[in-house]
């Protein structure tokens, strides 16, 4: 929408707004409507020129003393919009795909308040629903969301078994809940960890089990943290690693949004952040030789050592056509 | 100059908002400023432009006869009913939760829209504590360069063109008809019947490698009815497993893939017997080469033999 349009919004739901907050605060009315107070003024002052016109000769009508020396809003001859204005098509698309993906991340009784929600919108906006969009999230195991939602309003420590993939690992460990957020389709949970002795995400989908525990989360000046693009799970570092990519497999380049450092030859080097070297080396292995990995010289070392010995151990496989 | 619109525009929605009767064009530009002072020619312009606008902001504009005697003389007004919001009657954690989607959208148009919602719910007197129910957060992101130009698409339900395809591959030409958009693991996908193959077909949007142009009028296809996006994406991204495969798998070793075990057996202290199913024979021998060693495939035979060519191949490009 252009911001003239924006501006016009914002003034045609100024006029019910103030006069239902009859001496409301310029300040108040900018903190609601996300705006600047300055912002604000300018729409008040232009609310001013504006009214049925001359055919009914009325002019909105301002305080003008309250408005320049208090900053307080009061409104009058403006009975002729008392609400405001239906919400329309894209602004009922946006918000409702936006309940969507709300529901989809909630467990329990919530459900019904985001649907019910939901439903009086749809009601309200004359049944338009956007089936033409959908926002598919990681399904995660509702007995785990349900678990740590339960420590989280309980405020108690959980035990969860957590599973690192990029280094194939598992790992018990006790956390203290600060929230839950989603982020890229997937479910986060951003604790205290105990065992790292830090602030830590993790993947609700990575949590094998969990289980809420008889002690109440230690008080510690912890902020839930926005997780910022680039940011890892726990277990998760980040490591810059040197591929180089043979035309098969360039589908890393735009899956890890890998940086193309030299695209003249068939093969491609690239750079990107890795979790650790173990991902590297993974990926190397699953691809079947497209991938060489440049730097570090030591998660190259590991591809070989962990291909050779796994070839080493066909070798002793009994052979597949007998019966086992 | 955008001030000055802007008054103009108000004032016509003020005045049609007000009346009861149809107004007709004349009464109309009689009563703003601007019309008023503007050219025969310059006036039907602006009126035009200006009724554009109006449907772009959503509000409904009533064309009728201000009398039945003379039905030639159409007039206009805003009919107040289906102008204006009526009330939800919605409780504090319905508010609340309506002000938690407010701040799902990380894309500055869709983020602007949602607010622009929220706050003609403001306007009608909901108090909105988002505190009221703690919920997870979904943030949903849309940094693909060519999402809005297929999100209004989608919603006009216009055809396009585009230039797609992979970094790293030539662009081609591709005419679509799109029926809707699915953000599928944070990535948005456009899915909707491909002109070119004559079947449906699913585009990633990030691959859309330039300018997304109409490709005829709006509105002029319809979407098969019962469509669903999600459903589309369904049927391209899973494939039913063609076959059962047995592993050997170090214990507690290849998670991702004891997850979607059919059986686990253990052969001895360090050893399980894993069967899977599997979608095809390269994607079962690159997995179990990613989890060298610690989980080799026994059977089929084929697979086997691919693992171990997979491995050899990770020697010898990397040695």
């Amino acid at each position: 929408m252009r911001p003239s349009a924006r501006d016009v919004q914002r003034r045609l739901a100024l006029v019910p707004y103030l006069q239902s907050k009859q001496g409301v605060s310029v300040d108040e009315v900018a903190r609601e409507f996300g705006v600047k107070p300055r912002v604000i003024r300018k729409d008040v002052e232009q609310l001013m020129m504006t009214g049925v016109g001359s055919l009914g000769g009325e002019m909105i009508d301002i305080d003008l003393f309250a408005f320049e020396d208090d900053d307080r809003i009061y409104i009058s001859n403006a009975d002729f919009m008392t609400r405001p204005m239906r919400i329309n098509a894209g602004e009922a698309s946006a918000l409702i795909v936006a309940l969507r993906a709300l529901r989809d991340a909630t467990s329990g009784e919530h459900v019904e308040v985001v649907d019910s929600a939901l439903s009086k919108l749809q009601t309200a906006v004359g049944g338009q629903s956007p089936e033409s969009v959908a926002v598919v999230l990681e399904a995660v195991d509702q007995s785990i969301l349900t678990t740590v939602r339960q420590g989280l309003g309980a405020g108690r420590r959980l035990e969860i078994v957590y599973t690192t993939p990029s280094r194939d690992a598992i790992t018990t460990r006790q956390v203290d809940p600060i929230a839950t957020f989603v982020r890229e389709g997937h479910e986060y949970l951003d604790a205290w960890c105990h065992r790292a002795g830090g602030q830590r995400f993790f993947r609700l989908d990575r949590i094998e089990r969990a289980e809420v525990l008889d002690v109440p989360v230690e008080n510690r000046a912890v902020a839930p943290r926005t997780a910022g693009d680039g940011f890892f799970a726990a277990g998760d570092g980040g490591l810059r690693v040197e591929l180089a990519v043979a035309p098969g497999a360039r589908w890393v380049v735009e899956h890890y949004d890998a940086e193309i450092l030299d695209d003249t030859g068939e093969t491609w080097i690239v750079s990107l952040v890795a979790s650790d070297e173990a991902w590297a080396r993974r990926l190397a292995l699953r691809s079947g030789g497209a991938v060489r990995v440049l730097a570090p010289d030591s998660a190259r070392a590991q591809v070989t050592e962990h291909a050779r010995s796994a070839l080493a151990a066909y070798d002793g496989l009994t052979p597949a056509t007998e019966e086992l | 100059m955008a001030e000055r619109k802007s008054e103009r525009l108000m004032n016509l929605i003020f005045l049609l908002l007000s009346t009861r009767q149809f107004l007709t064009k004349e009464q109309v530009r009689a009563a703003i400023d601007d019309y008023r002072a503007s050219s025969d020619d310059a006036f039907n312009r602006m009126f035009e432009r200006d009724k554009g606008e109006l449907r772009d902001l959503g509000i409904p504009l009533e064309i009728g006869s201000f009398d039945p005697l003379h039905e030639d003389m159409q007039g206009y007004r805003i009919p107040r009913d289906a102008a204006e919001l009526p009330d939800l009657e919605l409780t504090a954690e319905e508010s609340a939760v309506i002000g938690l989607a407010a701040q799902v959208w990380e894309h500055a148009g869709l983020a602007g829209q949602s607010g622009d919602a929220l706050i003609k719910l403001k306007a009608a007197g909901v108090a909105i504590d988002t505190s009221a129910v703690p919920l997870a957060q979904p943030r949903i992101t849309a940094g693909e360069p060519a999402f809005d130009a297929v999100w209004d698409a989608v919603r006009a339900h216009q055809p396009i063109r585009f230039p797609y395809g992979r970094t790293g591959e030539d662009p081609v030409q591709r005419h679509l008809q799109p029926w809707g958009v699915l953000s599928w693991r944070g990535r948005w996908y456009v899915g909707g019947h491909d002109v070119d193959r004559g079947e449906p077909r699913l585009f990633r949007v990030s691959r859309i490698r330039g300018d997304v142009t109409p490709a005829g009028p709006a509105d002029s296809y319809t979407v098969p009815p019962d469509t669903s996006v999600r459903d589309l994406a369904a049927s391209f991204t899973v494939n039913d497993p063609v076959g059962e495969a047995v592993l050997h798998v170090r214990r507690d070793r290849a998670l991702p893939l004891r997850r979607h075990a059919l059986s686990v057996t253990e052969l001895d202290d360090d050893l399980d017997e894993v069967v899977v199913g599997y979608r095809s024979t390269w994607e079962l021998a690159s997995t179990a080469a990613s989890f060298a060693p610690h989980v080799l495939v026994v059977s089929p035979p084929e697979a086997r033999a691919m693992a171990v060519d997979v491995l050899r191949a990770s020697v010898e490009a990397n040695a």
